[in-house]
C-alpha cells in the first residue's frame, strides 16, 4: 500500500510539478499572467485620449457584449507586423491599421491623398514629387517628417533587411541595384544606399525617381510595404520595436498589447492625420471555421473576419432568419484557374496539345462549380481579370459546352480520350476548398474522356515543386497586388516570368503586354489587354474557373463596414477606421 | 538506483544529439523549404534571407553552428516569426501545453482507473461491458472530432463554456476532455486487462480465501501489480498528449506551443522545429524515465 | 501481466510450479471464445466489415466518385440513406467503400508492428544488459523522433501512395510494441518457473518461445486490438493535413476530415463514419479480449 500510493503520488507530483512549472509568459504589456482571467492591466502610455479608451481595458468575454470594441477575427497570428516583412494578407491587414501610406484607396481603388495630400508627375513620367501634409505626427506624439520617408525606402532595400517582398517597388531607381547587392563593404553599400531614388528634398516634401515609366505607380503605393517606420523607435528598440507596447506607426490605431498567438488590442490613434477611429480593435486569432462560428454566436467576436465558413455552414446561414441579414457578401480581385505546364504531354504546346486545352475550357460547368460546390461564394469566370477592375472583360473565354469540348478532343486526335495517357498528374494543395474543386474537375474532365489523377500536397512541398517541376496540371491562382491588370498579365504570364511555372510562350501577347506596361494612354492600354486576353483564351496558359468572393458575418451593432476588392479575405481592412458600434 | 539515474541521464545527452542530427538532416531532406510561397518571394530576396539566417553555408556547417549556439542558450530566431525568438516562443507557449497535458493526464486517469477496475472486477457482467464501451467509445472517435462536437454543444447551444482560448478555468475544460479521452481508454483497457491478470493469480485467491477484505485485497494485491502495464503506457501517453495537443490547440485556439510544433514542420521553420524536437524528445525521455523508475518501485523483483 | 508480490508481512510467497502445458492449447482456446458471446458478435461484425471491403462493388448503390446524385448535403433520404456531401456524393456508397482503406491501414499496420516490434521487445527483455540498453536507447531516438515529420518526409519523398502511408505509420508504432513485450519479459524472467525451466537447463530459444513469450501474449492482443483502431485515427490526423490516401479515394478518416467544417449544419456527415470507426474498434476490442482470455494458460480453472 505504502508503495502504490507513494507511487501515485510521486507520479502526480512530478507532473505537477512540471506543469505548474511554466505559466504562460505575461503578455507583452500586461504585468497580470494569461491564466488568470483579469482584465489586462496596463499602463497607458503618455498622451493617451483617455476618453474613447475607457472601455479598452474590459476583457471581452461571453458575458459582456463587448462594449465599444470592434472584436474582430483575423485567424492567424501575423508573422510580423514590421512593414519591411509584409507578404500575407493577415500582415497587411494588421499593418495598415497601425500604419499610414503615401497615398491611400477609396473604396472603388481610386488613389486618394495618405499622408501626402497632392503629387506631381513629370511629363517623362519618371519622377513622382510628393507634398506631404502639415503638421504630421507619429503615434509617440513626435513630429514625421519627408526623411521618414526617405529612411524607410532605403531600409525596405537594404539588404541586410531581407525584405521578402520588395518586387512592387523595384520600379525605384537604385532600387533593385542595391537589393541584390551581395557587397560587405560599408562604403559600398552607403553608395548604394545614397543612390535610391527617394529624396526628402525638404520636411515636407518626397521625390520619387523611377528607372522606367510605369502607369500603375500610384497603386502600389498604398501596399503596407511601403509604409515609414520609425528611426528613433528602431535604434532603441531593435528587435523589439514591432511588439507592443513599443509600436509606433502612422495609422489609425496605436497597439497596446501583443498576447502572442491569442490577441491583439489596438486603441485609437489622436495623432493620426484623418482624426483618432470612434472605436477600439481587439483582433483575435481563431483558426477553424467551426470555432469561429460558435464563437460567433456566443457573442465573443463581432466579426467572423478572415474565416472561410463550409458550403453547408454558408447555406444555412442564408437560411436561417437569426443570422442571414448579418452576411456580408463581397467579391474580391482574385482568380483561380487550372494551369498547364505545357512542356509536358499531354498539353503541350503543340498544336494537338492546343486543342486539348481549349477542349478543357468547354468541359467544365462554372456555373455549378460556384453554385453547388462553393455554395455561391464565388462568379463565374472565363477571363484572367476580375470584376470591379479595370480591364474586366465579361465574353472572352469559352463557356461551358460539352459538345464543343468532345468536338475538340476529336479534331485533336482523341476521340472520346481515346489516346490519352491515363491519369495525368494534377496536383495541388491540400488547403480550403481545393479538394472539391478539384475533384469536381475531375469530374467534369472525366465526361470527356480525360482521366487524371488527383495529387494532392501539403502546401511548401507543393509551392516548390510547382515553382521547379510544375505537373502536367497544376491549379493556382492569384489576388491582386495592385489593382491593375499589368499586376496580372505582364506579371504571371509574360513568357520570362518568375511566376511563370507552366513555361507558357507566346511571343505576340510578350509583345502586347510589354508595350502596355509603359503604354500612358489607359484606353490604348485596355485594348492592348483585351488582344492579349483573346490569345489566351485562343492558346490558354490556364483554364479559368471563378474569381474571388468572400462570405463573412458581422453583428448587426457593427456599422460602417465599406470593403474593397484588395482587403485579401478581411473586409473593412482600409476603412475600420471609420466604423461605429451601436450595441 | 542513484547510479542508475546518473547513467541514464548521462544516456540522455546522445539522444537529444541524434534527435537534432536526425531532424537537422530530415528538414533538408524533405522539399520545400520556408521561403516558398503561393506567390513566390524574388530570387534576390531568397538570397537575401538565406544570408540572413545562414542557410547559405554548407549543411554539416550549419548544424554545428545550431549546436553551439544551443549551447550557449541562443535556439535561434523564427523564420516564421521574425521578431521572437525561438526560446521567447517556446517560453511563452511550453508552461500553456503543459498545463493542458497535465488537466488532459489528470481527466484521463481520473475517469480510466476506476472504469478499469470497475471492469476487472466485474468481468463479463453488463458493468464490464458498458465500461469498455464508454471507454472505448471515447478512444475511437478522433480527438478533433470530439473537440469540434464539445464546442458546437457545449458553447454555442448551450452557451455554457467558452469557445476556447485559456483565459479562464472554464476554457480549459474542453480542452482537457478532447485531449484526455483517448489516453483514458488506453489506460481503462490496460488496467482491466492486468487486473484481470493478477485476479487470476493464486496468491490473490489464496489471500481472499483467507478472508482478507475485499478492499484491501484490492489496493494491495491487485492495484498495485496491475499497475505496471499501465504505467507502460504513460510513456506514449505523454508523446501523444504532446503531438496530440496541436489539434486541440489549433481548435480551441490555445496559445500552446503545440501548435508551433507542427506548424514548424509544415512552414520549414528549422530553428523552432529544432527546438521543438528537443524539447519533445527531452519531455519523452524523462517520461519514460519515470516510467522505468517505477517498474522498480512497483515490483521489487525487477532489478536494474 | 502478474507479479508475484513480496508481501513478506503478511504470508510466505507461494511456490509456483512451472505450468503445465495445457494439451491442445489451441483446441481449448478456441472453445472458450466460442463461449464469450462479446467476441463471437465483434468477429462476427469484423468479418461482415471484410466481405464489406471485399464486396464494395457489388453492394454499395452508387459509385465513389459520382457526384451530384442529389443536391449538395442532402439530409438522409430513403433514396440516400446516408445523404450526401458536398459534391452531392452518396454518403452510404463512399462508406462501404471506406471499409477498404480503413481497415486495410489497421490491420497491415500491426502485422508490421508485431513482426518488428515483438522480437525486438523479446530480445532486449530477455538478454538485458547492454543489448537492452542498446535497444532501448535506439528505441528512445525513435520515440522522441516526431512521427509527423518523418511521415510527410517519406510520403513527399516517395510519393503519394497508400502503401507508403502503412509503411510510416508502422514505423512510429512499434516502439511501443517492443517496449510492452520488454517490460512483461523483464518481470516474467524473474518469476520462479522460469529460473526453474532455466535449471533444468532449457535453451534461451526454448525459454523464450515456450515459456516468456506465451505468458506475455495477453497484452500483446491487448495492443495489437488497441492499435488497430489507432493506426485508422493516424490516418485520419494524416488525412487533416492532407496526406491520407489520394481523393477521391475514400477512407473513413478522410470522410470525418471532409465534413469536420461542417459539423454545425449536417453534423451526420461526420457522425456515420465515426460510427464506423468506433464499431470497428469495439469489435476488434471485444476479439481481442475473448482472445486473450482464451489464451491465458492460468484461466484453466475459470471452466
Amino acid at each position: 500500500m505504502k508503495h502504490s500510493s507513494l507511487l501515485t503520488l510521486g507520479l502526480l507530483a512530478a507532473l505537477a510539478v512540471a506543469g505548474c512549472g511554466g505559466t504562460a509568459a505575461p503578455p507583452t504589456t500586461a504585468p497580470g499572467s494569461a491564466v488568470a482571467g483579469g482584465p489586462v492591466a496596463s499602463a497607458k502610455p503618455a498622451g493617451s485620449a483617455a476618453a474613447i479608451s475607457a472601455s479598452a481595458s474590459a476583457k471581452p468575454s461571453a458575458e459582456t457584449a463587448g462594449g465599444n470594441t470592434l472584436r474582430y477575427n483575423i485567424g492567424d497570428e501575423p508573422e510580423s507586423i514590421d512593414p519591411a516583412q509584409d507578404q500575407d494578407t493577415t500582415q497587411d491587414f494588421v499593418i495598415m491599421q497601425l500604419n499610414a501610406t503615401l497615398v491611400y484607396p477609396d473604396k472603388d481603388l481610386n488613389i486618394k491623398p495618405g499622408l501626402a495630400e497632392k503629387w506631381d508627375v513629370s511629363p517623362d513620367g519618371l519622377t513622382y514629387t510628393f507634398k506631404l501634409r502639415s503638421g504630421l505626427k507619429w503615434s509617440d506624439g513626435t513630429p514625421f517628417t519627408a526623411k521618414d520617408v526617405e529612411y524607410s525606402f532605403k531600409r525596405l532595400f537594404d539588404p541586410a533587411t531581407a525584405s521578402p517582398y520588395t518586387d512592387i517597388v523595384k520600379g525605384i531607381k537604385g532600387a533593385e541595384e542595391f537589393f541584390t547587392s551581395k557587397s560587405k563593404d560599408a562604403a559600398e553599400l552607403q553608395k548604394l544606399r545614397d543612390g535610391v531614388g527617394v529624396k526628402a528634398t525638404d520636411d515636407t516634401t518626397v521625390v520619387i525617381t523611377l528607372k522606367e515609366k510605369q502607369a500603375f505607380f500610384l497603386s502600389t503605393l498604398f501596399n503596407g510595404a511601403t509604409a515609414p517606420v520609425n528611426q528613433a523607435n528602431l535604434e532603441k528598440n531593435k528587435d523589439k520595436s514591432f511588439d507592443a507596447p513599443n509600436y509606433v506607426g502612422t495609422g489609425p490605431f496605436r497597439l497596446q498589447t501583443w498576447q502572442h498567438k491569442s490577441k491583439m488590442e489596438l486603441v485609437p490613434n489622436p495623432n493620426y492625420y484623418g482624426g483618432a477611429p470612434k472605436i477600439n480593435l481587439t483582433l483575435v486569432m481563431i483558426h477553424e471555421p467551426t470555432a469561429t462560428l460558435a464563437a460567433y454566436k456566443n457573442n465573443e467576436i463581432d466579426a467572423s473576419g478572415a474565416t472561410n465558413l463550409s458550403a453547408a455552414d454558408t447555406n444555412a446561414i442564408r437560411n436561417d432568419p437569426a443570422y442571414k441579414d448579418q452576411v456580408l457578401q463581397y467579391t474580391e480581385l482574385g482568380t483561380y484557374y487550372l494551369q498547364y505546364n505545357v512542356t509536358k504531354k499531354p498539353f503541350d504546346a503543340s498544336p494537338e496539345g492546343k486543342k486539348l486545352r481549349q477542349a478543357v475550357g468547354y468541359a467544365i460547368d462554372r456555373k455549378t462549380l460556384v453554385e453547388r460546390v462553393l455554395a455561391g461564394v464565388g462568379t463565374v469566370a472565363t477571363s484572367l481579370i476580375p470584376p470591379g477592375m479595370p480591364g474586366h472583360l465579361d465574353n472572352i473565354g469559352p463557356t461551358y459546352d460539352v459538345n464543343k469540348a468532345k468536338q475538340l478532343m476529336s479534331e485533336a486526335g482523341f476521340p472520346d480520350g481515346k489516346g490519352l495517357p491515363q491519369n495525368i498528374q494534377a496536383s495541388y494543395n491540400n488547403l480550403g476548398t481545393w479538394p472539391q474543386v478539384m475533384q469536381y474537375v475531375q469530374a467534369n474532365l472525366q465526361a470527356i474522356g480525360i482521366n487524371i489523377q488527383l495529387d494532392p500536397r501539403e502546401s511548401k512541398t507543393y509551392f516548390k515543386e510547382m515553382r521547379e517541376n510544375a505537373s502536367p496540371l497544376f491549379r493556382a491562382g492569384w489576388n491582386s497586388d495592385y489593382p491593375d491588370p499589368d499586376d496580372w498579365y505582364r506579371v504571371i504570364f509574360k513568357s520570362d516570368s518568375s511566376q511563370n511555372y507552366g513555361k507558357w510562350k507566346n511571343e505576340q501577347f510578350d509583345k502586347l503586354v510589354t508595350q502596355a506596361a509603359t503604354e500612358q494612354d489607359q484606353n490604348k492600354r485596355l485594348d492592348l489587354y483585351r488582344q492579349a486576353a483573346e490569345i489566351m483564351a485562343d492558346d490558354p496558359p490556364a483554364t479559368i474557373w471563378y474569381h474571388a468572393a468572400r462570405f463573412r458575418l458581422f453583428k448587426p451593432a457593427v456599422k460602417g463596414i465599406v470593403t474593397t476588392g484588395q482587403d485579401g479575405g478581411l473586409p473593412g481592412k482600409y476603412f475600420l477606421k471609420d466604423v461605429s458600434l451601436q450595441r | 538506483m542513484g547510479a542508475f539515474l546518473v547513467r541514464r541521464a548521462l544516456a540522455l545527452i546522445p539522444v537529444l544529439f541524434f534527435v537534432a542530427l536526425m531532424t537537422f538532416v530530415l528538414m533538408h531532406l524533405t522539399p520545400g523549404g520556408p521561403w516558398d510561397r503561393e506567390k513566390p518571394l524574388s530570387p534576390q530576396a531568397i538570397e537575401n534571407l538565406n544570408a540572413k539566417y545562414h542557410l547559405d553555408l554548407p549543411p554539416a556547417q550549419q548544424f554545428l553552428l545550431y549546436l553551439w549556439n544551443a549551447l550557449h542558450g541562443d535556439f535561434g530566431p523564427s523564420y516564421t516569426h521574425p521578431d521572437r525568438t525561438v526560446a521567447e516562443i517556446i517560453a511563452s507557449g511550453a508552461g500553456i501545453t503543459l498545463q493542458l497535458g497535465f488537466f488532459a493526464l489528470i481527466f484521463a486517469l481520473v475517469l480510466g482507473l476506476p472504469l478499469g477496475v470497475l471492469a476487472a472486477l466485474r468481468h463479463n457482467t453488463p458493468a464490464d461491458y458498458l465500461s469498455m464501451f464508454v471507454a472505448v467509445f471515447g478512444y475511437s472517435v478522433p480527438n478533433f472530432v470530439l473537440a469540434t462536437f464539445s464546442i458546437v454543444i457545449f458553447a454555442a447551444v448551450l452557451h455554457l463554456l467558452p469557445t476556447g482560448g485559456w483565459e479562464s478555468w472554464r476554457a480549459w475544460i474542453l480542452p482537457a476532455m478532447a485531449l484526455g479521452f483517448g489516453p483514458a481508454a488506453a489506460i481503462a483497457r490496460y488496467t482491466r486487462s492486468s487486473m484481470l491478470e493478477v485476479i487470476r493469480q493464486d496468491y490473490v485467491r489464496t489471500a481472499r480465501a483467507k478472508g482478507v477484505r475485499e478492499l484491501l485485497v484490492v489496493r494491495r494485491h491487485e492495484l498495485k501489480n496491475a499497475l505496471l502495464p499501465v504505467v507502460t503506457i504513460l510513456g506514449p501517453a505523454v508523446a501523444y498528449l504532446v503531438t496530440g495537443s496541436f489539434v486541440v490547440e489549433q481548435i480551441f485556439h490555445i496559445p500552446g506551443i503545440g501548435r508551433n510544433f507542427v506548424d514548424s514542420i509544415l512552414s520549414r521553420d528549422y530553428p523552432l522545429l529544432m527546438a521543438s524536437v528537443l524539447l519533445y524528445a527531452a519531455a519523452v525521455a524523462v517520461a519514460n524515465l519515470l516510467v522505468d523508475l517505477s517498474y522498480g518501485l512497483l515490483d521489487p523483483r525487477i532489478r536494474y | 501481466m502478474a507479479v508475484s508480490p513480496v508481501e513478506v508481512t503478511f504470508e510466505a510467497p507461494i511456490l509456483e510450479l512451472p505450468a503445465a502445458r495445457p494439451r491442445g492449447l489451441w483446441s481449448d482456446a478456441l472453445r472458450r471464445l466460442r463461449r464469450n458471446r462479446a467476441a463471437v458478435a465483434g468477429a462476427a461484425i469484423i468479418l461482415a466489415l471484410i466481405a464489406m471491403a471485399i464486396f464494395a462493388g457489388q453492394i454499395a448503390p452508387h459509385s465513389y466518385t459520382e457526384q451530384f446524385v442529389g443536391g449538395p448535403f442532402e439530409k438522409p433520404s430513403s433514396a440516400l440513406p446516408f445523404g450526401t456531401d458536398n459534391l452531392g456524393r452518396d454518403q452510404l456508397s463512399r462508406l462501404i467503400y471506406g471499409a477498404r482503406i480503413s481497415m486495410a491501414v489497421g490491420v497491415i499496420v500491426q502485422v508490421i508492428v508485431v513482426l518488428v516490434g515483438v522480437p525486438l521487445g523479446a530480445i532486449a527483455g530477455y538478454a538485458g544488459g547492454w543489448l537492452d540498453n542498446l535497444l532501448m536507447r535506439f528505441t528512445d531516438v525513435v520515440y522522441a523522433f516526431p512521427e509527423l515529420l518523418f511521415v510527410i518526409l517519406l510520403l513527399a519523398a516517395l510519393g503519394r501512395r497508400e502503401e507508403y502511408v502503412f509503411l510510416a505509420i508502422a514505423i512510429a508504432s512499434w516502439p511501443t510494441m517492443a517496449r510492452l513485450v520488454r517490460a512483461q519479459f523483464l518481470s516474467l524472467k524473474q518469476k520462479e518457473f522460469v529460473e526453474a525451466a532455466r535449471v533444468a537447463g532449457a535453451s534461451p530459444w526454448r525459454l523464450i518461445t515456450r515459456h516468456l513469450l506465451p505468458n506475455s501474449t495477453g497484452p500483446i492482443i491487448v495492443a495489437v486490438t488497441l492499435g488497430i483502431p489507432a493506426a485508422i485515427l493516424t490516418e485520419a490526423v494524416l488525412a487533416f493535413l492532407g496526406l491520407g490516401a489520394p481523393p477521391p479515394l475514400p477512407s473513413w478518416g478522410s470522410l470525418v476530415h471532409d465534413a469536420l467544417d461542417s459539423i454545425f449544419t449536417v453534423p451526420l456527415l461526420v457522425v456515420f463514419p465515426g460510427l464506423a470507426i468506433s464499431i470497428t474498434m469495439l469489435s476488434f476490442v471485444f476479439v481481442g479480449d475473448g482472445l486473450r482470455d482464451a489464451l491465458d494458460p492460468r484461466s484453466a480453472t475459470r471452466l
